[in-house]
């Protein structure tokens, strides 16, 4: 199958002015500017295939929005080659315009001062929806959100997370085989975020769009991409499945016990002793305690556990990917 | 083209222009202030025979005529595109299968149909309290009708294309006060240009801006001749046809440059 969407070493550079603090120096760049070159994006490939969905994720000023912004075709690209439904994006074309979507928080496709359901019309008429097939988009979308009460009211006087029900519906009355989303669920509540990773999950099951999503919150990303893209610096650390990261990076269990009140501390900080070659302890608490093991030894170390203390509850976690995600970008990735 | 997309746009400005009517007639009376006050200033200094070649009854049909066209020709873009670039919702309208002059242009217009009906209604009251006598012929008016289109072109095409220099620079906005101050001065605000200095009214008839205000007034009150009827339609297109030179070679430009905000 195609690709439908197309990098390769791709790069951005941005030109910043910069100087340095103080009232001479401000004089100075009447003058003279002074400009800094910045590496935003640094040789990153990869390829996406129809109907995929795809976790971009990075630390702050890692890149992510800079290739969002060069897939969509708002930025050109310093270098490389850029392939996106069958189009070059910085050309926007017309029907690569009508192709695609894109979600920002801070950017609204919505006019303030009109109502959702006005906004929405004129959407149809510039992506040319034919008037039934806008009719029934906007009953599956308002549905599937739970927004029909949002449509007759002012935009300006929607909450940030009907607003966002109301971008994404505007986002998406064009049915977008190429849906672009920028930290959908950035400042809404727990249940929206909730609601909205359903409804996108559901979006494109209905309409297999290949769905890339930049996301800081991890719930977003285990709960919709089976693949995540992690760059930093501007470069691709790694690229595939999220479960295999975490392996890689994190190939330990956190085993969680909790003792009974015949717990003897003695006996317990024995065992904590023989079990050191194989667990770490994370924390002890009273009679709970947590201990790292490697995936290979869990086994080991909770028959031990299980056969010489008290246990009145033990659990068996994979490590949070928050963890797992914090410690690429702080020590990087072996290759 | 998409005309249903544009028309479109239109409509849901207006609804948006409409929805803040009273903040917008109150912007439409400032900005009929000056005429206003410059009218009276005129009509004060001039006698019962007026001055030069414009009499009494023709500098308040002229002022009261320049609100008119001040109005129609009122270029909304000069400071909606600009905010729009620097606060980075330009991406939205660069995302859209639609030009985005369009949205500049859809503004444009649902101003005027918002604030055009108030701007008439005060110029037909002014009008009914100072009587001025005036012999309109057809040729004319005519004439009035298509320079008027012309100025209202170049006037929103200028202003479009001096709000996409923020596509490069931060604060384009100074020249967009730069150029409403040269619109105020040479424009025909002030005074007819026919009555300025020979110094001033030769340089006013070579700068865009007599097209955009003056020139139409001046074809309405049959004050030229000829001669200078198509001299002036000459200036006029010459000047429309390199400020869309100028607004293409920005946009080329500029998109390219064109950084959005954040991330």
């Amino acid at each position: 199958m195609a690709a439908q969407i197309l990098v390769k070493d791709l790069q951005k550079n941005y030109r910043v002015p910069e100087r340095e603090e103080g009232l001479r120096a401000t004089i100075r760049t009447l003058f003279r500017r002074r400009y800094r070159e910045v590496t935003a994006v640094n040789d990153i490939n990869f390829t996406i295939q129809p109907g995929e969905v795809v976790g971009f994720i990075g630390p702050n000023g890692a890149g992510k929005t800079t290739t969002l912004k060069i897939l969509s075709g708002l930025l050109y690209p310093t270098a490389g080659e850029v392939c996106v439904a069958g189009f070059i994006p910085w050309q926007r074309e017309t029907e690569f315009l009508r192709c695609i979507s894109m979600v920002m928080t801070n950017k609204n496709q919505l006019n303030w001062e009109n109502t959702a359901m006005d906004s929405f019309r004129v959407l149809a008429e510039i992506y040319r929806v034919p008037p039934r097939q806008f009719q029934e988009t906007l009953a599956e979308l308002t549905a599937l959100l739970d927004m029909t009460e949002l449509l007759p009211q002012m935009v300006r006087n929607l909450s940030l997370g009907q607003r966002m029900k109301c971008e994404l519906v505007a986002a998406l009355l064009h049915c977008p085989q190429i849906l672009f989303l920028d930290e959908p669920t950035l400042g809404l509540d727990i249940s929206m975020q909730l609601n909205l990773r359903h409804f996108l999950a559901e979006y494109n099951q209905r309409h297999g769009a290949t769905v890339i999503i930049t996301s800081h919150y991890m719930a977003d990303v285990t709960a919709l991409c089976s693949r995540v893209i992690l760059i930093d610096k501007g470069q691709l650390l790694y690229d595939g499945d999220l479960n295999q990261l975490a392996t890689r990076i994190a190939p330990f269990k956190l085993v969680k016990v909790t003792t009974g009140l015949e717990d003897d501390m003695t006996q317990r900080s024995t065992l904590l002793a023989s079990l050191a070659p194989i667990a770490t302890v994370l924390g002890e608490n009273g009679r709970q305690l947590t201990l790292r093991v490697p995936k290979e030894k869990a086994a080991q170390a909770i028959t031990c556990l299980l056969t010489q203390l008290p246990v009145i509850d033990i659990s068996v976690e994979d490590p949070p990917i928050e963890a797992v995600i914090d410690q690429v970008y702080r020590q990087g990735i072996s290759p | 083209m998409n005309w249903r997309g544009g028309l479109e746009l239109i409509r849901r400005s207006l609804f948006g222009w409409m929805a803040g009517r009273g903040f917008f007639w109150s912007l439409a009376l400032g900005w009929m202030m000056p005429s206003l006050v410059y009218l009276f200033v005129w009509l004060r200094v001039s006698s019962e025979n007026g001055i030069s070649i414009f009499s009494r009854d023709d500098f308040i049909l002229y002022y009261l005529c320049l609100i008119l066209v001040n109005q129609f020709t009122y270029p909304v873009s000069n400071w909606t595109v600009g905010d729009v670039i620097r606060s980075g919702n330009f991406s939205a309208w660069l995302l859209r299968p639609l030009p985005p002059i369009f949205e500049a242009i859809a503004s444009d217009i649902a101003m005027k149909m918002v604030t055009m009906p108030f701007a008439l209604a005060v110029v037909l009251g002014l009008a009914l309290i100072l009587r001025p006598t005036t012999t309109i012929t057809w040729f004319s008016f005519s004439t009035f009708l298509l320079a008027l289109l012309l100025a209202q072109a170049l006037r929103f095409l200028l202003a479009y294309a001096l709000a996409l220099l923020a596509l490069w620079a931060a604060r384009a906005d100074a020249l967009l006060m730069l150029n409403d101050t040269l619109l105020f001065l040479l424009a025909g605000q002030v005074a007819p240009i026919l009555l300025l200095p020979p110094a001033l009214k030769s340089a006013a008839q070579m700068l865009p801006y007599r097209y955009m205000l003056g020139f139409p007034l001046e074809l309405l009150l049959g004050k030229l001749s000829y001669s200078q009827i198509w001299q002036g339609f000459a200036w006029q297109i010459g000047w429309l046809s390199l400020v869309w030179f100028a607004h293409r070679l920005i946009w080329q430009r500029g998109i390219s440059h064109y950084s959005a905000v954040g991330g």
